[in-house]
C-alpha cells in the first residue's frame, strides 16, 4: 500500500519522444485507469512505472521515494500482463508462489498465502494444474492471483481483459473492482476501453500521443470533458459535436453552421459570435421541442432506442429510453437539454466555461 | 502418414472412381504376376550364376537392378489398375518406399549378413560365413572398447559444448553492440568442413614449432606446448576443435529457441523479483529444455560419428587416447580391407547408437513435451 | 619427378634456368641439348634421341602438355616398330586402368600411347581412378574376380594379390628384350615383378628409403668439441650405424647449433595409414636382415612373424629410447611431419625418407636447409640378428647394411584375360612395353610424371652435371639412391596379399608402445599375434606359398 507520484515523466527513443512529461499523483489505495487509443503511450507509461522500461526524464516516486533507477524487483509492485505471462512449466500454485519463492520466504508461508489467494479467486481446485489446462478466465485469475499473493505496494494491470470474450470481460471487470475494494491497494490499470475505465476507475487519466488530456473521476470526465478529444473518447455513443457560433447578444442560443438555433442556458462572458462546438451527449436529447432533425436510421436494442439523424447537415445520434417510432427519412423533433450542453472552442477544442 | 491418408479418403474425389472396372483388374494382376515372376527368375539365375552353379556369364548384378526397376514401375501401374483410387494413392508413396527398400533396408540387411562373414578383400578364399566369430572378436577387441570409452568422453564433452553454446546464445540474444556481426561471425566455424578445421587449427594453429597457439603457450610460460602428445591433453585438444566446429550449430538452435520465448514471461519474472540468475534458472532454462534436448540429442548423434578430425590430426593417438569408433572402423575397412569384421563393428555400433539415442529420447521426453 | 616438387618450384616463381642454377631438382634435368655428347654409354643414335626428347618441351617452356607427351611417345616408338607391323592390331580394343593423380599417370600414358595406337591400329579405353579410389576398386576387382581391364598400372605390393591369384599375364620374352630389363636397378630385378619364376611386371618407377642428414651438424666445431669432451668414442661425424644414430641423438639433446635447438634423428611414431611402418622398418632392417637370409619380416616356411624377435624389438626399443631426445611433440609426428614440417624446416638432423626430401631440400619454399642437406644409404648395424641361430652376428665385413626398399614403385601389368586371344595379348604387351621403354624412362624422370628413377641408365651423373647440376650435390643424392637400389643385402618388401593390413595393425600397436602403455616386447608380441590372425584369415598356406614366390625361394 503506497502512494505513487508520476512527475513530468517522459520517454524518448532517440529523437522520437513518445511520452511528453506526464504527471499523475496517485494517493494510497486509489484505482487509477490509464486510457487512450492505441499508441497513446499508456502501456509504455505503465512499463516505466514497473521498471521494465528506463525513464528518459522525470521522476517516479513510490511513497515519496524516487524509484527511477530501481530494478523491478526492488519496487515492490505486481503486474498483470495482457497475455497473463504465466510460467507454462509451473503449476498454478508455483506460478502464484513464484515471487514469494524468489523473495526466499519459507515454504509453509508461501503455501498458506497461495491458498488464501486461491480462495479469494476461486482457484483452489486448480492449484496443481498447469496453465495450459486452464480456460482463459481461469488463467486471468491466476495472473491476478500471482499479483495479490505478493501483497505489493502497487498493482499494475496491462489490458488484462482484452483477451477475454465480452461476457467474461464484464464479469471480470466487476471482480477486479471488488478485489480492489477488498485489498484497498493502489492500482494502475491500462486499457483502451473507455467502458472499463468508466466502470472501474476511481480516477481516469486520458492519454493521447504521449500527453495527458484530462485527469478526473469518471463522472467529471463524462460531464465536463476538458476538450473535444475527451468528449469524444468517453461515453458511448460519443458526444455529438455540432459546429456553429455562440450568440449572446439578445437571445442566448447556439446557431449551427446551417443556421439552426439550439438552446443554450450558459455561455462564457464575451463569447458572442464565438465559433465553437456545441457538445451534447446522445442521451441528453428529449423528444419533441423546437429542434427538428431529419432521421436517417432508427435502431433499437430493446432497452433503448438510438436515432441517427441530421440537424441541418450535421450528423447527430440521440438515445432515448422511450420507444421511438421508426420514422426513417422523416423529420422528428428532438431537442437538446440545455443544462447538459458543453461548449468547446472551435480552434483549440478546449472546453469553454 | 496414415493420418493424412485417412483424411484423403474422406475427400469428395474419393468417390470419383471407387472401384476400377473388372477388365483393368485382370490385366493389372496379370502384369504384376508377369513382372514378379520375371524378377524372381532373374534373381534366381543371377544367384545361381554367382554361386557358380550355372554359368550364364553375368558380368555384374545390373540385370537384376534393371528388372527391379521394371518391376517397381509395373507394381505401381498395377496397383492403380487393380485398386483404382486406393492404388493411385499408394502410387504416391510407392517410389519412396521402393527406394528406401532398395537403398536403406536391403543394404542394412545385407550388411547384417556380411557382418557374420569372414571377408577380407585380400583373402584368397573370399567371403566365408563364420557365425558369431566377428562378434566374439569384437567383444574381446580392446581397440573397440577403448574407442567406445573415448566416445563416452566425447559425448560428455557435448555437455560442455552445450553450456558454452547456451552462453553464447544468451549473449547474442541480449542487446549488445554489433549483434548482427557477431551472429554471423559465430556461425563461420559451422560453415567450415571439419577436415579444413583439422588442418587449419590442428595442424597449423596448434603446430608445435611455429603454430600461433604453441607460440602463445610458450609466451605464457608453457615450455613444451605439445597439444597432442599426452592422452588427456590430446583428447581435450580434439574436443576443443570439435567444439569449435559444432558449438555454432547448437548456438543457432538455442538462439532460435530464445527468440521464440515470449518476452512477457521474462518480464513477469523480473517483476516477480527474480534476479538475472534466478530468471535464467527458473524461467529461461526450463522453457528452453525442449530446444536444449533437441540440440543435445542432435549433437550427440553427430558426435558419435566423430572421425574426420581425429583421423587427420592424431590418427587416434597417442596410444589410442583420441581414437573414435568411426575412425577405428575406417582403419579396419580402408587400411585392412577387413570388410566382414568392419561391417560387424559398424552394425554393432549402429545398434548401440540406436539403443542409446532411444534411451535418451525416452529419458528426455518428459522435458520435451512440456510446451504450451 | 614428383609433380608436387615441380609445382612447388613453379609456385615460387623459379624459372627452369634458376632451378638448374641452384643445382636442385631431379626433374629439372630438362636442360639443354648439351647432354647430347655427354651420354657415354648410349650409341650416337640413342644419344641423339635422348637429347631430342629431353628438349620437349624444353627449358623454361612450362609444364609439358598433351602435345608434348604425344611427341615424346612418337619419338620413342622405334622399339615398338621393330616388334610390331604397322596396323597389326587393327580392330583390337584394350582397356587400361590406372591413376589420374595430379593429372599424371594415366593422363600422360594416354599421350604416350597416342602414336602407338595410330601405328598399331589398336584402340585403348581408359579407366582413371583417384588415389583414394584406387585401392578399393582394385581390391574389389580382385576379391570378386571381376577384372574389367586388360592393362593395369599397379604398385608392386599388390603383386601378391594379383599375380598370386593368377590374374596377370606372363611376360613374353620379346617384351623382356624390348624393355631391356637388365638396365633395371638391382632390387627391381627378379624376384620383384615375378611370381613362381614367371615375370609379370614392367617397371615404370622405383622407391627406397635413404638417409637424409644435415652436413652442417657434423662439421660443427662446437658439437665436435662437446662430443670429445663428453668422452664419446671416435670422431664427431655422420653416423654410419643405428647404434651411432642413437648415441648422437641422445648426445644432441640440450645442445644448440647456430643458436637453435639441436635435435638428432626424427622418428615418426604416429600412424600414417600403414605407411608409417616403413619407418620402423628402416630402423630395423640393419638389425633384422641377415645377408644369409632373404627373409626378414616373416619366417619363410611358416609365416611366423619376426616382428617380436630381438632384432625388431631392439628397433622398437631404439625408438622408445630416442623419443625423449627428439622434438617435444614427436609423439604426434607422422612421417610426413618428420620430413616436411621438421627436417626441411630446420628441425632435426637425420631422417629416413624417399627421394623427395632430396629434391625438395633446395627448391621447396619452406625448406631452410638447402645448402646443408646430404644423403647416404640407411645406416647399418654393428651386429645383425641371425634368425636361424638366435644369435647376434658380427660380420667380418663390418657393419651390416640393409637398405629398406620401402614400397616398390609403380609397374604396368597385363591381365590374364587377354591370354586367350593371341592378337590382343600381343597388343596389350606391346602397349605396356612402350610405356616401360628405356628412353621414355629418361623423359619421365626428367619431367613431372609421378615416377622416379628405376633404371641404371638414369643414374649417369655426367648427364645431370651437363644439365647444370652441382656435381657434389647430385652425385651424393643419386649415389644414395643407386647404392640403395643395387645393394646386395637390400631389404625388399614382401609382396604378399594384404601387406598393408599387417602394417596397419602394427601401427596401432606401436602407437600404444610409443605412448608408454606397453613395453617394446609386449607391443611386438601383440603385433605378432595380430599378424598371425591376419595370416590365418587370408589363408596361411597360400600366404606361405606367395611369400616364398615373392622371395624367389
Amino acid at each position: 500500500m503506497a502512494s505513487m507520484d508520476i512527475v513530468n515523466v517522459g520517454k524518448a527513443y532517440g529523437s522520437l519522444t513518445v511520452i511528453h512529461g506526464v504527471s499523475v499523483e496517485i494517493p494510497d489505495g486509489e484505482f487509477v485507469v490509464l486510457v487512450g487509443p492505441s499508441g497513446c503511450g499508456k502501456s509504455t507509461l505503465l512499463r516505466m512505472v514497473a521498471g521494465l522500461e528506463p525513464i528518459t526524464f522525470g521522476d517516479i516516486r513510490i511513497d515519496g521515494q524516487v524509484v527511477n533507477d530501481l530494478p523491478p524487483k526492488d519496487r515492490d509492485i505486481a503486474m498483470v500482463f495482457q497475455s497473463y505471462a504465466l510460467y507454462p512449466h509451473k503449476t498454478v500454485a508455483e506460478n502464484m508462489g513464484f515471487a514469494l519463492k524468489m523473495r526466499g520466504e519459507p515454504k509453509a508461508d508461501i503455501d498458506d498465502r497461495v491458498k488464501k489467494a486461491a480462495e479469494i479467486l476461486d482457484l483452489v481446485p486448480y492449484l496443481a494444474r498447469y496453465p495450459r489446462q486452464l480456460s482463459g478466465g481461469q488463467r486471468q485469475r491466476v495472473a491476478m492471483g500471482r499479483a495479490i499473493v505478493r501483497d505489493p505496494k502497487v498493482f499494475l494491470f496491462d489490458e488484462p481483459l482484452s483477451n477475454l470474450d465480452a461476457k467474461l470481460r464484464v464479469q471480470m471487470r466487476a471482480e477486479i473492482k471488488e478485489l480492489q475494494r477488498r485489498l484497498a491497494t493502489t492500482m494502475i490499470y491500462v486499457t483502451h476501453d473507455q467502458v472499463e475505465a468508466m466502470t472501474m476507475a476511481d480516477r481516469i487519466v486520458v492519454l493521447r500521443d504521449g500527453r495527458v488530456e484530462q485527469i478526473g473521476s469518471p463522472l467529471e470526465l463524462y460531464d465536463k470533458p476538458a476538450n473535444t478529444f475527451v468528449a469524444g473518447f468517453i461515453g458511448s455513443p460519443s458526444m455529438n459535436l455540432l459546429k456553429g457560433h455562440i450568440r449572446t447578444s439578445g437571445a442566448r442560443f447556439f446557431e449551427t453552421d446551417d443556421g439552426i438555433r439550439l438552446p443554450l442556458v450558459r455561455a462564457p462572458e464575451g463569447s458572442d459570435d464565438r465559433p465553437a462546438f456545441y457538445g451534447i451527449r446522445p442521451e441528453h436529447f428529449a423528444l419533441g421541442g423546437e429542434v427538428t432533425a431529419n432521421v436517417t436510421v432508427v435502431e433499437t436494442t430493446g432497452s433503448e432506442t438510438q436515432v441517427f439523424a441530421r440537424i441541418g447537415n450535421q450528423k447527430v445520434i440521440g438515445v432515448f429510453r422511450d420507444r421511438v417510432e421508426d420514422r426513417s427519412g422523416q423529420p422528428m423533433a428532438m431537442t437538446p437539454n440545455p443544462a447538459s450542453v458543453n461548449l468547446f472552442d472551435l480552434k483549440t477544442g478546449l472546453r469553454l466555461d | 502418414m496414415s493420418q493424412s491418408m485417412t483424411l484423403v479418403t474422406n475427400e469428395p474425389f474419393a468417390v470419383r472412381r471407387a472401384a476400377p472396372a473388372g477388365k483393368h483388374v485382370l490385366l493389372g494382376r496379370a502384369m504384376l504376376a508377369f513382372a514378379t515372376i520375371t524378377f524372381l527368375v532373374v534373381l534366381a539365375l543371377q544367384s545361381l550364376d554367382a554361386m557358380g552353379v550355372i554359368a550364364l556369364g553375368f558380368e555384374s548384378w545390373r540385370p537384376l537392378l534393371y528388372v527391379y526397376l521394371i518391376w517397381a514401375v509395373v507394381f505401381g501401374v498395377s496397383q492403380v489398375m487393380i485398386r483404382g483410387e486406393a492404388g493411385e494413392r499408394a502410387a504416391f508413396v510407392l517410389p519412396a518406399v521402393l527406394f528406401t527398400v532398395a537403398m536403406v533396408i536391403f543394404p542394412t540387411i545385407f550388411g547384417l549378413y556380411i557382418a557374420f562373414t569372414d571377408w577380407n578383400l585380400s583373402a584368397v578364399e573370399g567371403r566365408r560365413f563364420n557365425g558369431l566369430d566377428n562378434l566374439r572378436t569384437l567383444l574381446a577387441d580392446t581397440y573397440f572398447w577403448n574407442a567406445l570409452l573415448n566416445m563416452v568422453y566425447y559425448v560428455l564433452a557435448v555437455l560442455a559444448q552445450y553450456a558454452i553454446a547456451f552462453g553464447l546464445a544468451l549473449l547474442l540474444n541480449a542487446e549488445i553492440k554489433a549483434r548482427k556481426f557477431f551472429r554471423v561471425a559465430f556461425l563461420l566455424p559451422l560453415m567450415l568442413s571439419p577436415v579444413a578445421v583439422s588442418w587449419m587449427i590442428g595442424k597449423s594453429l596448434m603446430e608445435y614449432r611455429f603454430g600461433p597457439a604453441a607460440t602463445l603457450a610458450r609466451y605464457l610460460g608453457w615450455d613444451n606446448p605439445a597439444f597432442f602428445s599426452t592422452p588427456w591433453l590430446a583428447r581435450l585438444s580434439i574436443m576443443a576443435m570439435d567444439a569449435w566446429v559444432s558449438i555454432p550449430f547448437m548456438m543457432v538452435l538455442l538462439l532460435a529457441g530464445l527468440q521464440a520465448l515470449p518476452a512477457e514471461i521474462k518480464e513477469a519474472a523480473r517483476v516477480d523479483g527474480a534476479t538475472g540468475w534466478q530468471s535464467f534458472k527458473e524461467i529461461t532454462f526450463p522453457l528452453m529444455l525442449p530446444v536444449s534436448m533437441t540440440a543435445l540429442i542432435l549433437r550427440i548423434i553427430f558426435e558419435l560419428k566423430l572421425a574426420d578430425i581425429v583421423i587427420n590430426v592424431t590418427a587416434g593417438g597417442p596410444g589410442g587416447a583420441t581414437d573414435t569408433v568411426s575412425s577405428f572402423i575406417f582403419r579396419e575397412y580402408r587400411d585392412r580391407s577387413n570388410v566382414g569384421y568392419g561391417t560387424m563393428l559398424a552394425e554393432v555400433y549402429l545398434v548401440i547408437i540406436i539403443v542409446f539415442v532411444a534411451l535418451i529420447l525416452k529419458w528426455a521426453s518428459r522435458w520435451m513435451q512440456r510446451t504450451n | 619427378m614428383k609433380v608436387s616438387d615441380f609445382e612447388r618450384m613453379m609456385a615460387i616463381g623459379l624459372s627452369r634456368r634458376a632451378i638448374l642454377k641452384t643445382g636442385a631438382s631431379l626433374g629439372a634435368l630438362a636442360a639443354a641439348g648439351t647432354i647430347l655428347d655427354a651420354v657415354g654409354s648410349a650409341s650416337a643414335q640413342d644419344a641423339s634421341l635422348r637429347s631430342q626428347i629431353l628438349r620437349i618441351p624444353g627449358v623454361g617452356k612450362g609444364s609439358p602438355t598433351d602435345a608434348d607427351w604425344q611427341k615424346v611417345g612418337e619419338l620413342c616408338l622405334n622399339a615398338t616398330k621393330s616388334n610390331v607391323a604397322q596396323g597389326e592390331f587393327a580392330g583390337v580394343a584394350l582397356s587400361f586402368m590406372g591413376l589420374n593423380n595430379q593429372n599424371l599417370h594415366n593422363v600422360i600414358f594416354r599421350g604416350f600411347l597416342k602414336s602407338w595406337e595410330d601405328y598399331t591400329g589398336a584402340k585403348i579405353s581408359w579407366i582413371d581412378l583417384a588415389q583414394a579410389d584406387y585401392n578399393p576398386r582394385l581390391q574389389q576387382a580382385i576379391a570378386t574376380g571381376t577384372v574389367d581391364f586388360d592393362i593395369l598400372e599397379m604398385g608392386a605390393p599388390f603383386e601378391g594379390d594379383v599375380c598370386g591369384k593368377g590374374l596377370a599375364s606372363e611376360m613374353p620374352d620379346w617384351v623382356k628384350a624390348q624393355i631391356d630389363m637388365d638396365d633395371y636397378v638391382d632390387y627391381l630385378k627378379a624376384p620383384v615383378g615375378t611370381w613362381d619364376g614367371k615375370t609379370y611386371r614392367i617397371s615404370v618407377d622405383g622407391d627406397c628409403h635413404n638417409f637424409n642428414y644435415r652436413a652442417d651438424y657434423f662439421t660443427d666445431a662446437g658439437l665436435a668439441k662437446a662430443w670429445k669432451d663428453e668422452g664419446h668414442e671416435g670422431e664427431w661425424g655422420v653416423p654410419k650405424t643405428w647404434q651411432k644414430v642413437q648415441e648422437v641423438t641422445k648426445f644432441l639433446k640440450g645442445k644448440t647449433i647456430g643458436g637453435m635447438e639441436a635435435i638428432g634423428y626424427l622418428d615418426a611414431p604416429k600412424a600414417w595409414g600403414g605407411f608409417g611402418f616403413y619407418f620402423l622398418g628402416s630402423r630395423a632392417t640393419a638389425y633384422a636382415k641377415h645377408p644369409d637370409d632373404k627373409a626378414w619380416l616373416f619366417d619363410v616356411d611358416t609365416m611366423k612373424p619376426r616382428i617380436n624377435n630381438p632384432a625388431w624389438v631392439r628397433a622398437i626399443q631404439d625408438v622408445i629410447d630416442a623419443l625423449p631426445s627428439e622434438s617435444g611433440d614427436q609423439l604426434n609426428a607422422d612421417p610426413g611431419t618428420t620430413a616436411f614440417q621438421q627436417f626441411l624446416a630446420g628441425t632435426g638432423s637425420m631422417v629416413s625418407w624417399w627421394g623427395d626430401v632430396g629434391s625438395g631440400a633446395r627448391t621447396s619454399d619452406t625448406s631452410v636447409i638447402g645448402d646443408s642437406v646430404a644423403f647416404d644409404i640407411l645406416p647399418g648395424s654393428d651386429d645383425v640378428y641371425n634368425s636361424k641361430t638366435g644369435q647376434w652376428d658380427k660380420l667380418s665385413s663390418g657393419p651390416n647394411h640393409a637398405p629398406n626398399m620401402a614400397y616398390l614403385g609403380w609397374g604396368v601389368y597385363v591381365m590374364a584375360r587377354v591370354d586367350s586371344d593371341e592378337k590382343k595379348k600381343k597388343a596389350a604387351w606391346s602397349a605396356a612395353a612402350h610405356l616401360g621403354g628405356k628412353d621414355l624412362a629418361l623423359w619421365m624422370a626428367a619431367y613431372p610424371s609421378g615416377f622416379q628413377c628405376y633404371r641404371k641408365s638414369q643414374f649417369d651423373t655426367k648427364e645431370w652435371v651437363e644439365a647444370g647440376y652441382d656435381e657434389a650435390f647430385i652425385s651424393n643424392y643419386l649415389a644414395s639412391q643407386s647404392n640403395s637400389y643395387n645393394h646386395p643385402n637390400a631389404a625388399i618388401e614382401p609382396r604378399i596379399p594384404g601387406i598393408f593390413q599387417y602394417y596397419s595393425v602394427a601401427e596401432d600397436e606401436l602407437a600404444k608402445v610409443f605412448a608408454g602403455q606397453m613395453t617394446a616386447q609386449e607391443g611386438a608380441d601383440a603385433i605378432a599375434v595380430a599378424w598371425e590372425k591376419i595370416t590365418d584369415q587370408l589363408g596361411r598356406d597360400k600366404q606361405i606359398a606367395l611369400y616364398k614366390a615373392s622371395l624367389g625361394v
